[in-house]
């Protein structure tokens, strides 16, 4: 088996640095630096900021023969910025026939602690794969995305060792350039404290960051309600 | 009824431009009041997910753009028509930019169970119908069916009934008007 030549990883998340997704993504790379591949890292948002950043990404592309997606579920699918950066991939890919093959796996986590509401975002990222003719190297959906909030997985206990040991597996098998192995996919998808837990702490910051914030007596505004038409 | 068109059309030249028109007459022919708003037109900022639609001026989004003004436009409309070419089996960046606008003002930061899932408490009583119509340059069955199962995920988080329909760009405008017709029908708009 050949390892891959370049191996970039492209953060669609909006928080940049600071996002889950990043830590995702970058927790597989240092894997894969292990496993002696070298890595890029690229942040979409950056990315789509001006001309010469976009070329850049595009020739970032060109140049990897595994390209990783760490993104974060909006509404049941990419954000926005994502979509973008995988048009202009699409695009691009029409005016170029000399770029080798390449893989492409993606790594999506949400705030749902279902990992299965991830799915359609899977299977957008498996057609944009056939489209752009590269080749599906699977896809690790994460819920409850709040139990990393951010921070470096390293840095995390327990709550997170489900989705480091998937990543580990799922990095070890992309350095031989194979497909992620559903060992991998159900690791990732495991929550790491209950999921009655996570739902309890969601609901309660909810609250605490309203009255931290002094917003408590607004927190179920409804702002753009339809006034009732005065009886004439 | 209050009929809002989001236009999400890459460029002057789209299908979903046809689409649009045909809607808008369709729609005005039934005497509903229809307001298009064409979104690559707009000044539309990516949602950043900095949550101070639920933190600190709920329901209301802080970033200072048109994009603010959706949640309100949509709310107060009784028809969401989504229009958009289909890219990847999904909306194109146009409209999810816009969509992606919408979630977080239209509901509350607490979870709820919906059929065994988890999601977040709708913020207000009564949401618009949707109805997407994603275009595609010919059938394409993988596609198409993860653009319905897209608009049927969404109808469960945005709170919205949600119908879909793909146009393809080959299409008659006759064919387009029946496809419109029909799918209007089964979202319950007369």
């Amino acid at each position: 088996m050949q390892k891959p030549t370049l191996a970039t990883l492209l953060v669609g998340s909006p928080k940049g640095p600071n996002s889950t997704s990043n830590c995702l993504g970058t927790y597989l790379l240092e894997r894969l630096q292990k496993n002696g591949v070298v890595t890029e890292k690229a942040y979409i948002s950056r990315s789509l900021s001006s001309d010469k950043n976009r070329a850049e990404m595009l020739r970032l592309v060109d140049r990897s023969s595994l390209i990783i997606l760490a993104c974060p579920l909006y509404v049941d699918s990419l954000n926005a910025q994502t979509i973008e950066a995988l048009e202009l991939i699409a695009e691009h890919r029409k005016t170029r026939t000399d770029i080798g093959g390449k893989s492409f796996a993606v790594i999506i986590n949400s705030g749902f602690p279902e990992a299965k509401q991830n799915n359609t975002a899977i299977s957008v990222c498996h057609l944009f794969a056939k489209q752009v003719d590269f080749n599906w190297a699977g896809g690790l959906a994460m819920g409850a995305g709040a139990i990393i909030d951010g921070q470096p997985l390293a840095e995390i206990g327990v709550r997170a060792r489900n989705q480091k040991r998937a990543l580990e597996i799922a990095a070890d098998a992309l350095a031989l350039e194979e497909p992620i192995p559903e060992k991998a996919i159900v690791l990732m998808s495991k929550l790491g404290i209950p999921k009655w837990l996570y739902l309890l702490i969601a609901n309660q910051s909810g609250k605490h960051e309203a009255k931290k914030l002094g917003v408590t007596n607004k927190l179920y505004d409804q702002p753009y309600k339809p006034k009732k038409k005065a009886n004439s | 009824m209050k009929a809002l068109i989001l236009n999400g059309a890459k460029t002057e030249e789209s299908v979903v431009n046809t689409l649009s028109s045909c809607l808008a007459k369709f729609l005005m022919e039934k005497n509903h009041e229809v307001n298009t708003t064409i979104l690559r037109k707009e000044k539309i900022l990516d949602c950043t997910g900095c949550h101070n639609c639920w933190k600190k001026t709920p329901g209301e989004c802080t970033i200072n753009d048109m994009g603010s003004e959706l949640p309100k436009k949509v709310i107060q409309s009784d028809i969401l028509l989504l229009l958009t070419p289909v890219t990847f089996g999904m909306y194109a960046s146009e409209l999810k930019r816009a969509i992606d606008r919408l979630s977080c003002p239209f509901t509350l930061p607490f979870f709820k169970r919906v059929n065994g899932e988890t999601h977040n408490v709708q913020r207000y009583k009564r949401y618009p119908a949707m109805v997407a119509f994603g275009v595609l340059p010919s059938p394409d069955e993988e596609s198409e069916h993860t653009f319905a199962t897209l608009v049927a995920r969404n109808c469960l988080n945005l709170h919205m009934t949600a119908v879909s329909a793909i146009v393809y760009s080959s299409d008659k405008p006759e064919a387009i008007r029946e496809k419109i017709s029909s799918t209007l029908s089964k979202a319950g708009v007369n």
